[in-house]
């Protein structure tokens, strides 16, 4: 893979990304990539966080010419690794880490303790070679781990402590070189760029903005609680019920924790919506740091395709998103079904790339078939907005997680009303809440409960039938995209945030 | 969705240990034995010899021949003999069966051209006095005798120990008939028949291997690819080999202790004898060390690194950790024991022994040291093999570099001190590495798990 890479250490918000912009497509990626287009006059820089070199496949984005700085890292590359060297440790060292951990383990939320913010604890003190060769290192997992579950398998428990942990010294490392760089730390999520800024924060004093577009920590969670390959030996007599097995425990308690260490980093928790901005302070926010900025889309753009609109409403369903599990494609398939008994002509596009879960995308198009739907569900694969979006009735989401989705807001602006299932933003995004106004605008849709094929087919067909119910939702639509979430409106906060960030680190 | 979850969990279902050990541990069993089978058959062509010979300086001087033929072939394919028996385990771990065959052929080719290079040139230079039909034999059962060593690597992947041994005696029958054929023509007779034999041998084994390992390809050189090279372990066969035969060099070219024999070759009528007489003595003691690596040691090794990598919780990983300690302590404690026992009645019987083959008396104090010093090198042996179980390559590398200088040292020392001292050299050279094999063995074994985990 082609590897491009700028350098310079003069410029004004040094942005952390993990896993995203501009080596993978996504939600996360065109915010950062509209952020630093949309500010031309700031001069940005950009540090990439990748698990390994092979996880990526080339650029997504042209760089911005605003782009000053450009950097890559791979947490979990070989290259980042010290070499292989047998080393004792001291005990002096080892006995503090004992400390912090008890700190952490602790049931209530105490203060991140000084030795974990402090950059030489990882490069001087307790260096990567340490933790991953020494003796004492060894020594110490094998006491926690007899301490905590010495009825897991040990091979599992190792593993994953060391895996988790070892970015955390590559990042102590990446951040030790950055301390010139930028006047403001931006990361769009906590883990480990979370850390990365908190450590550079830490070190220099420089204000760090922290921009969460779904709930880092939460995602993690449900990461680990799908994992199949975490084994639990124990016997039904060993487990208590509603205990969780202690390594899936041990993960969620680490990301937790960097959570934590962001959070109190950050002189600005974003988030994109209500809900999401309650589940940060629930996680640890202060929440006199926090505050929401809703995703802006290019809304004169976007109301064009207004015009371009059949006159009668098209009869036609669309779910735009990635076919995978989290999206619950099979409810809105199900739902289809319900719909087409009442109205034989409707249609049900799933819009999106199939590629990610291949057996769950054959498993939709056999319900599909199994439900007679082979003429009123289509899976048309990833297609542009712009050509798509004229053609639909209404778009819909049946997802079983969410956070603020971008397509909704677009869909929005091109007056396309929309169903969605009550998760992350769905309710502001569909009945208003950021403020009375908005409530005021009135409702742009539709809002049920998750995994009710039913409430979501009677949705659907009022949508289609009832013209009046659909004119007043697209009006409230335009209306709500244009007065809150435009382009404008995303890239003024922004601007906003930074200025008040440089006048700080000015002072 | 941003971070690297996603990543982060395909990450640590692959993690597993990488650094899964091969057994390859017949390494030193295997680089051991023909160098005691090649011992045993020079004292033996000397005795089938004499009684159609008689002139006796001829057949010194054919011992003395075979004995470097001996020597330069296992020093000039130590290197790779280690490095193929790792070569062949890997393959056979990855069940790549039909790359066997071909690379073995390879790997001959190899060795034919090395010696083709390195050594003939210098032979048939250092016998232009002596005697072309004599130097054409000498550099045929060169390359007959190195190629041999290299299959010998693949003869525990037979399986087929019948066979094996019935080789080994049907090619020594043959030289004995063809001894007797062309004793008339001496040294170069004699010469002619060995090589016949060995001749013999190597077809036979390479019969063997054809049939065991089938393959639709002919010569490959897939060894020599540079990720499949382990610079350590073909360092150390080769340091090995020149360590053990380093103590004899020396007699042989001390101008005190060494005599001209044929050619540039010499031998060192004081020292020879009662060494290659006391190596015959450790015969028990491998077989011994074979039968517990073979069963006790490898049952312990697995039940180690199944528990490491089926998930076993840490106290059963550390009750297999003492399992396996126990069965190295159990091996070299078992090899030490019967050897002492060996070493002590051949101690009581060496005189009657001497007079039995009318061998001189003047060798016994010699011979008494010897059978200490050989002794030790089977321990020093022993060790090797539990270490190169262990996939230890520095330990070996150090332990077999320290040989080798201590031997040099301590055997040229010897001779300064005088005949009395012959032969404490050697044996204190073996002494010092087999203590040293037992400290690195014992810190292996207590960090075992350790580097296991920390270092794979």
């Amino acid at each position: 893979m082609k590897e491009e890479s700028r350098s310079c250490a003069d410029i004004d918000v040094l942005l952390l990304g993990e896993g995203t912009y501009p080596y993978v497509r996504g939600g996360v990626s065109s915010w950062i990539h509209d952020l630093i287009t949309g500010l031309p006059r700031i001069n940005f820089g950009l540090v990439f966080l990748g698990a390994r070199r092979q996880d990526y496949t080339g650029l997504k984005y042209p760089l911005p010419d605003n782009l000053r700085h450009f950097e890559t890292h791979y947490l979990f590359d070989p290259s980042e690794r010290p070499r292989k060297n047998l080393i004792e440790g001291t005990k002096k060292v080892y006995t503090l880490v004992a400390g912090i951990h008890s700190t952490f383990r602790g049931r209530e939320k105490m203060a991140i303790p000084d030795k974990v913010k402090n950059l030489d604890f990882y490069n001087k003190e307790v260096t990567f070679k340490h933790y991953l060769f020494s003796r004492r290192s060894w020594d110490f997992i094998s006491e926690q781990y007899s301490r905590h579950c010495p009825k897991m398998p040990f091979l599992d428990y190792f593993w994953t402590l060391r895996n988790i942990h070892s970015p955390i010294w590559v990042v102590a490392g990446i951040a030790q070189k950055l301390l010139k760089h930028g006047r403001v730390l931006h990361s769009p999520s906590t883990g480990y760029a979370g850390l990365l800024g908190s450590l550079i924060h830490f070190q220099t004093g420089k204000p760090l903005i922290l921009t969460e577009h779904g709930i880092y920590t939460r995602e993690r969670k449900i990461d680990i609680l799908k994992a199949e390959w975490i084994v639990d030996t124990r016997t039904f007599l060993e487990k208590n019920a509603g205990e969780m097995n202690y390594i899936r425990e041990l993960w969620i308690r680490f990301f937790e924790t960097m959570g934590r260490i962001a959070y109190s980093a950050a002189d600005e928790v974003i988030s994109l919506f209500e809900q999401a901005r309650d589940i940060q302070v629930a996680y640890g926010a202060a929440p006199g740091s926090t505050r929401v900025v809703p995703n802006g889309i290019d809304f004169v753009r976007l109301n064009a395709l207004v015009a371009a609109r059949p006159e009668r409403v098209p009869k036609v369903i669309g779910l735009i998103g990635r076919v995978v599990s989290i999206k619950d494609i099979k409810t809105f398939i199900k739902a289809m079904r319900v719909t087409v008994n009442r109205l034989p002509e409707a249609q049900g596009w799933i819009i999106g790339p199939q590629e990610e879960d291949p057996e769950y995308t054959a498993e939709c198009k056999m319900l599909a078939e199994a439900l007679n739907l082979e003429d009123n569900i289509k899976f048309t694969g990833f297609r542009k907005i712009e050509e798509v979006l004229p053609q639909l009735g209404a778009v819909t989401l049946t997802s079983v997680s969410e956070g603020m989705p971008l397509s909704v807001i677009e869909a929005f602006a091109a007056g396309v009303p929309a169903v969605l299932t009550d998760v992350g933003a769905a309710r502001q995004l569909v009945e208003g809440g950021l403020d009375a106004e908005d409530t005021a605008i009135g409702k742009a849709g539709e809002v049920v409960g998750i995994s009710d094929p039913q409430a979501l087919s009677l949705a659907y067909i009022r949508m289609l039938e009832d013209e009046r119910h659909w004119k007043s939702c697209q009006t409230a639509a335009i209306e709500r995209a244009r007065k809150y979430y435009t382009r404008e409106k995303f890239l003024h906060a922004y601007g906003e945030i930074y200025e008040k960030a440089f006048a700080k680190w000015r002072a | 969705m941003a971070g690297i979850g996603f990543e982060l969990s395909k990450i640590l279902k692959g993690s597993r240990l990488s650094s899964l050990l091969r057994a390859y541990g017949y390494s030193m069993v295997i680089a051991s034995g023909p160098w005691l089978i090649s011992i045993v058959s020079v004292l033996l062509t000397g005795y089938i010899a004499k009684p159609f010979i008689k002139d006796s300086a001829q057949i010194t001087q054919f011992q003395v021949s075979i004995t470097y033929l001996i020597a330069f072939s296992l020093i000039f394919t130590g290197h790779l003999q280690l490095y193929y028996t790792r070569y062949i385990a890997d393959r056979i771990y990855e069940t790549d069966y039909s790359r066997i065959l071909p690379n073995t052929l390879g790997v001959i080719l190899f060795v034919m051209g090395l010696f083709a290079v390195l050594l003939y040139p210098v032979f048939i230079y250092s016998f232009r006095n002596v005697s072309a039909m004599f130097a054409l034999f000498f550099i045929l059962t060169l390359g007959i005798m190195g190629s041999i060593w290299i299959l010998n690597t693949l003869l525990t992947g037979i399986k087929n120990y019948k066979y094996v041994t019935f080789s080994f005696l049907f090619a020594y029958l043959v030289t004995i008939v063809c001894t007797y054929y062309l004793a008339k023509y001496g040294l170069k007779g004699l010469m002619a028949a060995y090589f016949t034999g060995q001749t013999l041998l190597f077809f036979m084994l390479l019969a063997a291997i054809i049939r065991a390992f089938p393959s639709t390809r002919l010569v490959e050189f897939d060894f020599l690819r540079m990720n499949r090279l382990y610079p350590i372990i073909m360092a150390t066969g080769i340091i090995y080999n020149l360590a053990i035969w380093v103590d004899k060099f020396i007699f042989w070219y001390h101008p005190e202790t060494g005599d001209n024999v044929i050619g540039p070759l010499r031998n060192s009528i004081i020292y020879d004898l009662p060494i290659f007489l006391s190596y015959l003595a450790i015969a028990p003691g491998m077989s011994v060390m074979f039968l517990r690596l073979e069963t006790d040691f490898v049952d312990a090794y697995d039940g180690y690194f199944t528990a490491v990598n089926s998930g076993e919780n840490l106290r059963r990983i550390y009750n297999r950790n003492s399992e396996l300690a126990l069965a190295a302590r159990l091996l070299l404690t078992e090899v030490l024991r019967l050897q002492t026992i060996v070493t002590i009645v051949l101690l009581m019987l060496s005189e009657k022994i001497f007079d039995f083959f009318q061998f001189p008396k003047i060798y016994l104090p010699l011979f008494y040291i010897d059978l200490i010093g050989t002794q030790m090198q089977l321990l020093f042996i022993s060790i090797l093999s539990i270490l190169f179980y262990l996939n230890r390559q520095m330990e070996t590398l150090a332990l077999t570099s320290l040989l080798l200088i201590l031997n040099i040292a301590l055997s040229y020392l010897s001779i300064q001190l005088g005949p009395f001292f012959h032969g404490y050299g050697f044996t204190l050279s073996f002494f010092i590495v087999s203590v040293s094999g037992i400290l690195f063995l014992n810190r292996v074994m207590r960090r075992i798990n350790y580097e296991t985990f920390m270092f794979s």
